[in-house]
């Protein structure tokens, strides 16, 4: 019986194995086998993403179609994830949209991934700073933006990258010298440090104590009445 | 050749070692600072010397004016999205909190040292010739010690034929910048100081922050420092863009530089174009001091006007470059020049929408060409009618007549009446 | 005394019980049930009023009919008499004869049709298929103004009921509409209709909100002037003022009526009834018709309005001063004055802020046993985007990580690169071939 039963067990493993096998060694169609999933393509899965040069992208992005498209807002603006129940609850990221052949694995992909002209490049800062948020050179938190992991990567990346050619600038951080350390006749103490942003308001613009009433404090009220008057009247039905 | 770097607490090892110091530079035969082109032939200067002369930084602080709207504190990303505070305060309060600010920015005025790129001298420490080919890489020795500093922390080499040395100050750099990371300093010096990327960002007018940045990235006596902001101060020259650099912090360095090459003319040029006599005046004492032996001579009690008049008298052959200054100097005409306008404000556009709010009206404009009217108010008057709840303490006031417009005639008569004492 | 005025002769016809009375007067004879009838649940089975001017047409019958001003037109010349009969062509005659049938019959085939048209599900609203929280459009246009940019958002339709001494209990459908034009004008209403009308009441309200509007100042056309408090019934509201490209953060509804108005950042905490949507509508319209632009608080505290902005590193900037007041000085000033308008409006009261309690198990031995096995790690991620920063990996699949690592081997093996040998490093062992 158990040796049956082994039998059975070994004899499973056997064939997922072989299953799992023949999935690995599947053909992967060539483009031309599989199509481009060009913009108009409703359904991406399985196909390819074209390429195209950042040249291309840059007058993409100021043609007509690309106005019409997304309406001058960011493109993860109307984007919404393909999930159930409340964002708040909404399960992590996906890890790619795009294959390591460079096709879709799925129909919804994310923003950045669904458009077969974009991709993040340092030389058109302007898609990257659609996810920066607002008066800052911080991405957008990855759940906000509906990208997935891997672009959220590439786009940290080509941050990254845009800072250090310039394409984007930041606020450097001041540097305070203290001349003494630099010149030997230089004797005199230097200021104190300062730093950008580093201020807070309450040290330009200090709060003064304001005593206020309490509101709806819970004194002096008659919140039981309603059982006193309750206990009245049940002993008087009694 | 490849490097393995290590990093070690060596306590034992650091009194061998000399203090690694950056004031060793005493006595040099040419300045780097100091271009061959140069027409004088002064050999033996000493611009660090002469950049902490007293009086030197006195002149160049009184050149580098504080603009706090515009540049100091003109909007810059922050690492963090924070909202605008508001607060109501009396002129009094208002002026108080302005002149912090100004203390403030005085300090965010700092000027970059300006210092001789630095030797690359390094000290032998012991020659073991036993170790000789253990290895094809060199060994780099980085002290972690709590208390070590940037500018003192041991760094040693030992080559592969065995001698073991203190680093060069490239490695010690390298080496802080791999153990000590700090933000926007990464390990390799990033592309934007290599010249297409430079050429791109100045062309976009971001002198300022690539100099912030070259400046936070590489110690001041870095040679590839000193030469970046040569390359940055000549090509603001070369395009007479001195309104990027005004009132940075790097304004001081730029403007020890042009004197050090006997190269002021255009900027003379850009504060004649605005009429700022003083401001010109002072960037020729300080070409004198710079220069002793220049041949402008200026003596103590001159006033502005005559030491300007002086250089332009003695030194013709810039008569072509100088064009705006002359103009203001025979004629008194200010250069109304909008492009230059525009130029200076076009870096802040691309920064926000945060100065969209500038057409603000007060007691004083509401009946100008300023106020809610514009053009219009010309042709109609303006009142002005106490709007409800606009203070309690003005009730009384408020019943023998409409009193905003009562109290802004007898305003107007009052300022009548001083025009006519006058 | 007798009257001026002619007398007027309303009767036209006495003779006909059926030409005295309008149609619908007569159908009523017929459909009407008695209040105690309705009482008793007559209502339902009453007879239907029948279209049965679908039907029959005037003048339709195999000899037509053509009455002149009623389904024919006027003719000018007399002489031609008010009728004129015709003969029926054959196809007519065909299509009278199964004319009843097929009227009937399509009714049948549209019963189940439903043709809802495909919404973005940004745009479905609060849940399911229902019409709250979508967009309903403008408003009709109301005494000649339309409503064009207008849109039009349900927050609630609800059951409410009644009790009469006839009917007994007695349920109306209520809706809760708000529209707005995204520019500061909005207006916000209460629509009724019999049970089960939903449309209907919505319909209603948004007729009453369009005759209720009122207009809101936005700060930067974007957002609040300040930090308010409001309050209605047991639900209180705290609202703050928000730096651009915030977005809207609050309740649901309060997101709608936010999109109404035009306010595009905003952080709204409501505590005590959030589910009582008409007290919450009302206490944030009232918080937001309450507020006070700058230049009206210079007029009132006679002060210079100034604004501190974190990207200018605080530097005061005046943003209204007053006009018709002087300017008050610094001896005169009470402490409230002083205060930074974050904190002037609300009084003293301040939403409450729960930190986010830690989860049971942060601090089980295994779980910090975990975090501490993870340690190693923490840099993996600033490496990983520094890489692909160099260009030294395209991306960061596993493929293209192994490409990588394999150019270097060879690179090092070839001897392009030097391999470090020395202290510290493990030898170099080749890999055995099975």
């Amino acid at each position: 019986m158990l040796a049956t039963g082994g039998s059975i067990a070994r004899r499973l493993i056997h064939s997922s194995c072989r299953l799992a096998c023949e999935g690995k060694t599947k053909e992967v169609p060539s483009p031309e086998e599989a199509g481009y999933a060009y913009n108009h393509v409703e359904r991406k899965k399985g196909m390819y993403k074209p390429q195209h040069s950042i040249a291309e992208q840059i007058s993409y992005m100021k043609s007509r179609a690309y106005a019409e498209a997304y309406k001058g807002l960011p493109i993860y603006r109307w984007y919404k994830r393909n999930i159930k129940g409340q964002s708040k609850l909404q399960p992590p990221p996906r890890l790619f949209c795009i294959d390591k052949h460079g096709r879709f694995n799925l129909n919804h992909a994310c923003p950045v991934c669904r458009d077969e002209y974009l991709y993040f490049d340092y030389r058109n800062p302007s898609l990257i700073e659609q996810f920066l948020a607002d008066g800052t050179d911080q991405p957008i938190d990855i759940l906000k933006s509906g990208l997935c992991r891997e672009q959220y990567t590439l786009l940290r990346a080509q941050l990254l990258k845009a800072r250090e050619h310039g394409t984007i600038t930041f606020g450097v951080e001041f540097r305070n010298f203290d001349y003494r350390q630099w010149y030997k006749s230089w004797t005199e103490e230097p200021g104190k440090p300062v730093e950008r942003a580093g201020v807070r308001l309450q040290d330009i613009h200090p709060d003064p104590l304001v005593h206020f009433p309490t509101f709806k404090n819970d004194k002096n009220n008659d919140w039981d009445q309603w059982w006193i008057r309750h206990d009245k009247f049940a002993k008087k039905a009694k | 050749m490849n490097t393995v770097t290590i990093q070690t607490s060596m306590l034992k090892l650091k009194p061998k070692i000399s203090a690694f110091t950056r004031l060793s530079t005493e006595v040099r035969q040419s300045s780097q600072w100091v271009k061959a082109s140069g027409s004088s032939t002064t050999d033996d200067v000493n611009i660090e010397k002469l950049f902490v002369e007293k009086n030197v930084q006195k002149l160049l602080t009184d050149l580098t004016d504080i603009d706090l709207e515009h540049k100091v504190f003109r909007p810059r990303r922050t690492s963090i999205q924070q909202r605008s505070h508001f607060a109501l305060m009396t002129d009094e309060r208002l002026e108080k909190t302005r002149e912090r600010m100004r203390e403030e920015a005085r300090r965010f005025l700092q000027f970059v040292p300006v210092k001789e790129p630095r030797q690359e001298t390094v000290q032998t420490l012991a020659k073991d010739a036993e170790l000789k080919d253990f290895d094809t890489s060199k060994f780099v020795f980085t002290d972690i010690t709590f208390d070590a500093t940037d500018q003192d922390r041991t760094v040693v080499v030992r080559e592969p034929d065995g001698t073991l040395r203190t680093a060069n100050p490239e490695e010690h750099d390298r080496m802080n910048r791999t153990y000590y990371q700090k933000p926007n300093r990464p390990v390799n010096p990033p592309p934007l100081f290599s010249d297409p990327y430079l050429q791109q960002a100045l062309d976009k007018n971001e002198h300022e922050f690539v100099l912030d940045w070259s400046c936070w990235f590489y110690e001041p006596d870095d040679p590839a420092f000193v030469r970046l902001s040569q390359l940055i101060f000549d090509r603001i020259n070369e395009t007479n863009k001195f309104h990027v650099i005004t009132s940075t912090r790097h304004f001081g360095s730029f403007v020890f530089y042009l004197a050090l090459n006997d190269n002021i003319p255009k900027l003379l040029n850009y504060f004649g174009s605005f009429g700022r006599l003083s401001d010109c005046a002072n960037l020729i004492r300080l070409q004198k001091a710079v220069k002793p032996d220049w041949r402008v001579t200026i003596a103590q009690g001159d006033s502005e006007e005559k030491i300007v008049k002086d250089f332009i008298k003695q030194n013709a052959r810039f008569r072509d470059q100088i064009g705006d200054l002359l103009n203001f100097i025979n004629n008194g005409k200010v250069k109304q020049d909008q492009d230059l306008e525009k130029q200076t404000f076009g870096v802040r556009e691309r920064v926000g929408r945060m100065d969209r709010r500038k057409a603000r009206i007060t007691s004083a404009n509401v009946r100008g060409v300023e106020g809610p009217l514009a053009e219009l108010s010309e042709e109609y008057p303006v009142k002005v009618v106490k709007s409800e709840g606009s203070g309690e303490r003005d009730a009384v006031e408020k019943k023998d007549e409409g009193r905003g417009k009562g109290r802004w005639r007898s305003r107007d008569q009052n300022s009548k009446e001083d025009k006519k004492k006058d | 005394m007798a009257s001026l005025l002619p007398l007027v002769q309303t009767r036209s016809n006495t003779v006909n019980f059926f030409m005295r009375r309008s149609g619908p007067e007569l159908w009523k004879t017929l459909t009407s049930v008695s209040k105690s009838g309705q009482k008793k649940g007559r209502r339902n089975t009453r007879q239907p009023i029948r279209p049965l001017n679908r039907f029959y047409r005037i003048g339709s019958s195999p000899m037509k009919v053509e009455f002149a001003g009623l389904n024919a037109p006027m003719r000018m010349n007399q002489d031609q008499g008010l009728l004129s009969i015709a003969e029926q062509t054959e196809d007519e005659i065909r299509d009278s004869l199964g004319g009843v049938k097929k009227i009937l019959e399509e009714k049948d085939t549209g019963k189940k049709k439903r043709n809802r048209e495909k919404l973005h599900p940004m745009e479905r609203g609060f849940s399911g298929t229902q019409l709250v929280g979508q967009k309903l459009g403008a408003p009709p246009p109301v005494d000649g103004v339309d409503f064009d940019d207008f849109e039009t958002y349900c927050l609630e339709v609800k059951r409410t009921s009644n009790m009469t001494n006839v009917f007994g209990r007695v349920h109306t459908m209520s809706a809760l509409v708000v529209t707005g034009n995204g520019r500061g004008l909005a207006g916000y209403a209460v629509g009724k209709a019999p049970i089960h009308r939903t449309t209907t009441a919505i319909i209603n309200g948004m007729g009453m909100a369009s005759r209720k509007i009122f207009h809101v100042e936005l700060h930067e056309g974007r957002t609040i002037y300040q930090d308010f408090y409001a309050e209605c019934r047991n639900t209180r509201v705290f609202a703050q003022r928000r730096p651009r490209g915030f977005g809207l953060t609050c309740h649901p509804r309060l997101i709608k009526i936010c999109e109404a108005i035009g306010i595009k950042d905003i952080y709204v905490k409501v505590e005590g009834s959030t589910k009582n949507y008409l007290a919450l509508t009302h206490a944030f319209v009232t918080g937001l018709l309450n507020q006070e632009t700058h230049q009206q608080l210079a007029e009132r505290k006679g002060l210079h309005v100034v604004e501190m902005s974190p990207s200018r590193h605080f530097l005061p900037q005046i943003v209204a001063s007053p006009i018709s007041v002087e300017l008050k000085t610094e001896e005169t000033l009470e402490a409230l004055d002083r205060l930074n308008l974050d904190d002037f409006y609300g009084e003293g009261r301040y939403p409450l802020r729960k930190p986010k309690a830690l989860p049971f198990f942060s601090n089980l031995e295994g779980h910090l046993d975990a975090r501490w096995r993870k340690h190693p790690f923490r840099n993996q991620e600033s490496t990983m985007i520094r890489l692909i920063a160099d260009n030294m990996v395209p991306r960061w699949t596993r493929d293209a990580r192994a490409a990588w690592a394999e150019q270097r081997n060879e690179r090092m093996t070839t001897g392009v690169e030097p391999m470090p040998l020395g202290i510290g490093l493990s030898h170099v062992v080749p890999k055995k071939e099975d």
